[in-house]
């Protein structure tokens, strides 16, 4: 019962906040000069060669037929009908096609190599964390420590690069910028050639990912381990006669897990940007690389619909790290009740 | 350790002065050799944004039209016969491959560069003043070259000499404002607690709800167009203040909320203080370290990002030089393998944030002095 009253209570939090960033997605279209109108205006002008007087009866009958002659309010309420009902995002300047379409394939991709990561940058800098922590001071962990050390320090976006630069002059790879090699991108069904072929071009996203993912990890685990090593909870488990290996899987790991489970939901969001950043610089197809297409060319709906699906994914992730935690540990929902 | 001996030791204690707390996380940080290394780099690294133009031999848009893209050189101190003589270069022998027309440097013995130190050059400023004298130069005229140049002759060690500044001045400035809003918006909402508080609590969680990457790029694409290069870096410092003032305020509010119940609090409140200066005399005081490790930390966070996005080419404008935008050169693929050391600002970024990280981890392990490990 308390869980179910935590969830209730959790998402009717989250329900603002999702209002709140569907009003900055909306004012992020609308804070551009000139609307969808003016720049159909001026593409048609530029393939027709009518003149803007000529085209000007035209325009206000699509305004009308838009909504984008009513206030601001008004456009407000059609814009989040449409998104709601009929997942209509409005229509892309650059492409001239609904942005659903544009961004429909990928932000798939995005999300998917995003939590691939992150169950890969968890799992390995958890992995990590409890050997560092169970081999202090030895070489083990000076290196686990500086491999962690390099995930934070040097920036994602220069990897890239350097592994760019080597995929493409020292490995004379031809994996470069796509997602798959000529010869598979019109098989649909499923092999595993296929997806080995996907790997050979995705993989330095993961690599980088993980590497800088597993870092925070890595460093947190064994922190935490390190100072749950000092409990007199394991102190006495150790005197009841369990062995080191017991105490540790039992009773110091479980423990020492808990802030890592609690930053979940940060992570997910440092992956997707991470995602985001390495796949504008190597130039493979997904969210990030027409993000920054969409900037440079300013095309508004196409950005506010991505800004708007990412923040809302980012507000269910944490919902359902938060969800998570609930249900593992009986303090966190009984914490939100005593606070009231 | 018996009882005993506890006892002498207390008695010793008690009889020397007793170091103030800043004292102590001096005497703590000066002992931990990570930390100092950091701040080291720290000092290097802020001594370039000071000293940048006396450090650069040239200026960051000079240009070298007998050096396009010519390669690093090295610094020799053997003559080419053998012996020992001042510090000198060797210039570059340009040859054109026939078959392929691509340009060769090689270094020649016959064009030997020597080097000096405090050599007049070009004029440049130090905080309003005009200097002349450069840190090290060629004596006989010829450029050198250190670091190679870009595909506009440029010297590559001069303009990331000139990028610190950019670079520094944007990351110092989006933490001061950071610091500056969150321990005001922190401070106040833990002390004064009820509706305010709730409201506050609430914006602080929708503001870190935000994506931070697609959001400055959102925000970057809504900036004027054909604005000058200082009104873009000024718009562009503050959409990183604007995301960054909440983790902060956040941190604060909970320190806050659990040092208003201590004693010195509830005594200063029995003496009549105001809140005004209960806060400032107080609260801020008891804040500052976290406030300090929290900027220390900030910082490399925002050099990467600045770094990141003028890389993109979205964020520090023409002529403007910063670390990222410097590599933004380096983004076309051929210009990188035709230059490789166009990469050679991500030496500086590294260093940065390698340094600003320990000094960080230096000062919060210093921070906490009455601890034993």
């Amino acid at each position: 019962m308390a869980l179910l009253l935590y969830f209730v209570k959790r998402i009717l939090v989250a329900i603002p906040l999702l209002i709140g960033i569907s009003i900055v997605s909306f004012g992020l279209v609308v804070a551009v000069p000139g609307d969808f109108v003016d720049s159909w205006m001026a593409q048609t002008m530029a393939q027709t060669g009518m003149s803007a007087a000529e085209l000007k009866p035209q325009a206000e009958e699509l305004r009308q037929k838009l909504g984008l002659d009513k206030s601001l309010v008004h456009q407000y309420v059609l814009w989040l009908k449409g998104i709601v009902f009929s997942g209509d995002f409005g229509q892309s300047f650059v492409y001239s096609r609904p942005v659903t379409e544009v961004i429909g394939l990928r932000l798939p991709r995005t999300l998917g190599l995003a939590i691939v990561t992150l169950i890969l940058g968890q799992g390995i800098g958890v992995f990590l964390g409890i050997y560092a922590a169970t081999h202090q001071y030895k070489l083990g962990d000076n290196l686990a420590t500086l491999i962690a050390f390099l995930g934070i320090v040097i920036p994602k976006f220069v990897m890239s690069l350097i592994i760019l630069y080597l995929m493409a002059y020292v490995w004379n790879s031809s994996y470069i910028g796509s997602l798959y090699s000529p010869e598979f991108i019109l098989q649909e069904h499923f092999s595993f050639a296929k997806l080995w072929d996907f790997f050979l071009h995705v993989w330095p996203i993961l690599f980088i990912s993980v590497w800088a993912g597993q870092a925070y990890t890595t460093r947190m685990m064994r922190g935490n381990l390190l100072d749950v090593m000092n409990a007199q909870y394991i102190e006495t488990a150790r005197a009841k006669g369990l062995s080191r290996r017991q105490t540790l899987f039992r009773h110091a790991v479980p423990n020492a897990l808990h802030p890592v489970i609690m930053n979940m939901g940060g992570r997910f969001d440092y992956m997707v940007k991470g995602e985001i950043e390495i796949a504008i610089v190597l130039g493979i197809p997904t969210l990030g690389p027409l993000i920054l297409s969409s900037v440079t060319e300013r095309d508004m709906y196409v950005l506010s619909a991505i800004f708007l699906l990412v923040s809302a994914l980012l507000v269910v992730g944490n919902l359902v790290a938060d969800f998570a935690l609930a249900v593992l540990d009986p303090r966190v929902r009984r914490a939100e009740f005593t606070k009231e | 350790m018996n009882a005993l001996t506890q006892l002498d030791m207390n008695a010793e204690n008690a009889n020397h002065v007793s170091l103030s707390y800043w004292q102590l996380v001096r005497r703590r940080f000066t002992a931990n050799r990570y930390g100092m290394a950091g701040l080291i780099g720290c000092l290097i690294v802020l001594s370039c944004t000071i000293f940048g133009g006396f450090f650069a031999p040239y200026g960051a848009q000079t240009k070298d039209r007998n050096a396009i893209s010519s390669p690093p050189q090295l610094i020799s101190i053997i003559s080419p016969d053998g012996e020992l003589t001042r510090p000198f270069v060797r210039g570059f022998e340009e040859k054109m491959d026939p078959v392929t027309f691509e340009f060769s440097f090689e270094p020649s013995d016959n064009k030997i560069v020597p080097l000096g130190l405090f050599v007049k050059g070009e004029p440049y400023e130090i905080l309003g003043l005009t200097f002349e004298t450069h840190l090290f130069g060629s004596l006989n005229g010829v450029p050198v070259h250190l670091l190679g140049t870009d595909g506009l002759g440029r010297d590559v060690f001069s303009r990331m000499m000139y990028g610190t500044r950019i670079t520094i001045l944007m990351a110092v400035m989006v933490m001061a404002a950071a610091c500056v809003i969150g321990t005001m918006i922190g401070v106040s909402s833990g002390y004064f607690g009820g509706t305010y508080d709730l409201v506050v609590q609430r914006g602080v969680e929708f503001v870190k709800s935000f994506p931070d990457l697609p959001l400055y790029l959102a925000l970057v694409a809504i900036l004027p167009r054909r604005a000058d290069a200082m009104a873009v870096f000024i718009m562009f410092a503050a959409i990183l203040v604007l995301l960054r003032w909440a983790d902060l305020a956040r941190e604060l509010r909970g320190k806050v909320v659990a040092i208003k119940s201590v004693e010195f609090v509830k005594a200063a409140v029995a003496v009549g203080a105001s809140d005004g200066r209960i806060i400032r005399r107080h609260i801020i005081p008891n804040m500052s370290s976290h406030i300090l490790v929290w900027a220390t930390y900030t910082l490399p966070e925002i050099i990467l990002l600045e770094s990141f996005l003028s890389f993109l080419g979205v964020g520090v404008q023409l002529p403007m030089v910063s670390w990222g935008s410097m590599l933004n050169q380096a983004r076309d693929i051929q210009a990188l393998t035709a230059a490789p050391w166009l990469l050679a600002p991500v030496g500086m970024i590294v260093i940065s944030v390698l340094a600003f990280n320990a000094l960080g981890d230096g000062l919060r392990d210093a921070m906490d002095p009455y601890s034993n490990d």
